[in-house]
């Protein structure tokens, strides 16, 4: 029988070869483990403080601390029946203030396909809301003041 | 020499039987050296592993604090004290982890160097008892349970090797002393001594799956202790009690005993008393709810039938008698309006004992009340029951009940006349549950709707009239009653309460409000009753949780208001009827 035949040679390679992928493994294993361990222990950390953020949540918002903290700090009142408005109707309409806008505005007109009926009353229910009329320039023409301003320097 | 020099050269080959031989011995020495050497590498690599790789990672245990425990989060949360939260999900109860200090006195190394230091950090130990711990035979000895980080810190910096720490869970209340009667408490190692935490003790330290969720809403809690607390201190009363009751479930929103205590160390003893619904008491006028109301569903009167209550009612030896007795016969309204004893002790004899009796059985006035914590008193109900026991009833004397028991009473009159169950455990399945068929009605609907006109009689009209809120249709009953000193009733020590319900016109809401031995002040023209003591109160709780729990206003004129058809049997101001029977 020869030593060092090619077959000897191989399996004993591949045994060693075996072993370390063995051995890796389980380092890897053990490192795997470990970590699942550190993350284990970090969200349990985590779930503990959150635990811990929870209750002074609660305890900072008890009703007699956020109570004296209103009264301190925003002159609120507890609510009457009689400023409980219950009809709909009865909401006051916001004050609409319009300032006079320094631009043009421009807004965009319904076209009209023909003229149906349904297009027209369509056109009166998006104006109905609107209550205050916004205020309405004089239209500017681009070409004809450009056109005038081209004239003037003509003459000139 | 060739053939010398080639032999040389050439190795030995024996050829026949001995060669096999020969083989098999070389195979067997190469076999047996690879088994060792691979034996060796082994070696090799576990010694590599063990002290450079291990020994690496044992170190970086160390330094993370030893523990390499596979935890489970889930198992874990199991070993946690559940939580309690209200209706809304604010937490009134929950565990928080703190290191506890102990100390192993074998391996203490300067007893009193330690016990010196310790006394500095917690100047609440003393220095004997500390000395006494380290230098014990004992293997273990708790120190202080519950450290703060800082102090946990200093002691980590004493560096003393024998004192250790162990990671412990502390009940903590956010809400403070907010509603410590019906939550309770539990002791340092976390076991429930009274209120939920007792009676859900198996709950709370077994397999819970989910934070136990009261009926509480820590809102309303806040108002009614704010305001019982308010009416205790404005008419210097010993105490008192309080609740706010949903009446169509029986789900108890808001429940207050007073004087209150600090759930965290539960010291003062008369404070641990849940007045509520372990002290029982003779609730006087209130009473006058189930008498009218078993008067109007048992006898078929009408509201007009007038009560003589000109003279004082003497029945045997006993003799009843009005605070302000009228100048005029008084109609049902009247009596109940006007809170006259002769007059209710009238309709009572007139329902007779055995319907009465088995109508405050019904009502469950005369059996422990059922609710969720253990904290029950028992009702003291006259024994042997005599006529005379039915007449005093009537008006709330010579029987004693838990104050909840009785607001439970009328709130299942008021209801509609439906016996209510009180609870204190919000079950989403119950409330998803339409009416229960197991249903148990007290009172036709018709009767809780005219008791629901008295009721409202009386804050429009009578006793109660301090506790009207504008828009949200307050109906309620005034009670005061005398306290029992030595076998003898004494008037100067009273028992004033009120019982509130809102909206009159289908009622959600049962407000009470009640304060323990009140003394008038100059603002209540002396006066200490309820409707001067209790009634401003419950007024001021429906004012500010009625907005909150989103009961909508209506502004009724007087005319349509639910208590106007009763009007005309009320006499004028000479003391006639509208209408005479």
């Amino acid at each position: 029988m020869k030593l060092f035949k090619v077959s000897v040679l191989l399996s004993i390679a591949a045994a060693v070869f075996a072993g370390a992928l063995l051995f890796m493994t389980s380092q890897k294993v053990q490192q795997q483990e470990d970590r699942l361990a550190a993350l284990r222990n970090a969200s349990r950390q985590e779930v503990a403080h959150i635990r811990v953020l929870r209750a002074e949540w609660d305890y900072l918002n008890r009703p007699d601390r956020l109570e004296k903290l209103v009264s301190d700090h925003m002159g609120m009142d507890v609510v009457e029946s009689g400023a409980v408005i219950t009809d709909v109707n009865h909401v006051p309409e916001p004050l609409m203030i319009a300032p006079p806008s320094r631009k043009p505005q421009f807004f965009a007109q319904p076209v009209s396909m023909g003229g149906s009926s349904d297009e027209d009353e369509q056109e009166q229910n998006i104006d109905a809301p609107t209550t205050t009329p916004l205020p309405v320039r004089e239209e500017q023409n681009f070409n004809k003041l450009l056109g005038k301003l081209k004239k003037g320097g003509a003459d000139e | 020499m060739s053939d010398l020099m080639r032999y040389g050269k050439k190795k030995l080959r024996i050829e026949g039987s001995r060669r096999s031989a020969l083989d098999m011995a070389r195979g067997r020495l190469v076999l047996i050296s690879a088994i060792f050497s691979l034996a060796y590498i082994l070696i090799a690599a576990r010694v590599v592993d063990l002290s450079l790789i291990q020994g690496q990672l044992a170190n970086y245990h160390v330094a993370r604090g030893g523990q390499s425990v596979p935890f489970n989060l889930a198992d874990e949360e199991k070993l946690r004290r559940g939580d309690i939260v209200d209706r809304n999900g604010v937490l009134l109860a929950t565990s928080l982890e703190t290191e506890s200090l102990f100390a192993d006195p074998k391996i203490i190394i300067d007893p009193a160097g330690a016990a010196e230091a310790l006394v500095k950090i917690f100047p609440d130990l003393t220095y004997g008892d500390l000395l006494r711990k380290l230098q014990g035979n004992g293997r273990f000895t708790w120190i202080k349970r519950n450290l703060t980080p800082t102090e946990q810190s200093l002691i980590l910096a004493l560096g003393e090797p024998g004192l250790s720490f162990k990671t412990e869970y502390k009940r903590i209340y956010p809400q403070g002393d907010m509603a410590p009667h019906i939550v309770g408490f539990t002791n340092v190692d976390g076991k429930g001594l009274a209120g939920v935490e007792r009676s859900f003790d198996d709950y709370l330290s077994g397999d819970h799956v989910k934070p136990l969720q009261l009926t509480i809403d820590t809102r309303i809690q806040h108002i009614l202790l704010e305001n019982l607390t308010e009416a205790i201190a404005l008419f210097d009363g010993i105490g008192g009690a309080g609740v706010v009751m949903d009446v169509r479930n029986g789900e108890i929103l808001a429940a207050a005993s007073a004087p209150i205590f600090d759930p965290h160390s539960p010291k003062n003893k008369d404070a641990l008393f849940n007045h509520l619904t372990l002290g029982v008491y003779e609730m006087g006028s209130t009473f006058k709810i189930f008498s009218t109301a078993a008067l109007l569903e048992y006898e078929n009167i009408s509201m007009g039938h007038e009560f003589n209550t000109l003279e004082p009612l003497k029945r045997g030896r006993f003799r009843i008698s009005d605070y302000h007795p009228e100048k005029h016969k008084l109609t049902t309204p009247e009596v109940f309006m006007l809170s006259s004893n002769i007059g209710s002790a009238l309709m009572g004899e007139m329902v007779g004992t055995e319907r009465m009796k088995s109508f405050y059985a019904d009502l469950g006035l005369l059996s422990p009340l059922e609710l969720e914590i253990g904290e029950i008193g028992k009702p003291l109900v006259p024994s042997p029951w005599r006529d005379i026991s039915t007449l005093t009833a009537s008006y709330g004397h010579g029987i004693a009940v838990a104050p909840l028991q009785m607001v439970t009473a009328a709130s299942s009159i008021i209801n509609g006349g439906i016996l209510l169950k009180p609870t204190v455990i919000l079950d989403e399945n119950a409330a998803n549950k339409s009416q229960d068929s197991t249903e148990l009605r007290i009172v036709s609907p018709q009767t809780a709707h005219r008791m629901r006109q008295l009721l409202r009689l009386v804050v429009t009209d009578g006793t109660g009239k301090n506790a009207d809120v504008e828009g949200y249709r307050v109906g309620g009953k005034t009670g005061t009653s005398e306290k029992i000193v030595n076998g003898k009733y004494v008037s100067s020590k009273r028992l004033s309460s009120f019982v509130g319900f809102f909206p009159m016109d289908a009622p959600r809401y049962a407000v009470f409000v009640m304060v323990d031995e009140p003394k008038g002040t100059k603002k209540s023209f002396g006066y200490a009753t309820g409707g001067w003591v209790a009634a401003p109160a419950v007024g001021n709780i429906i004012g500010a949780m009625a907005p909150l729990l989103g009961v909508q206003p209506t502004h009724v004129p007087k005319e349509e208001d639910l208590a106007a058809p009763l009007r005309r049997y009320i006499a004028d101001k000479e003391g006639k009827h509208l209408v005479s029977y």
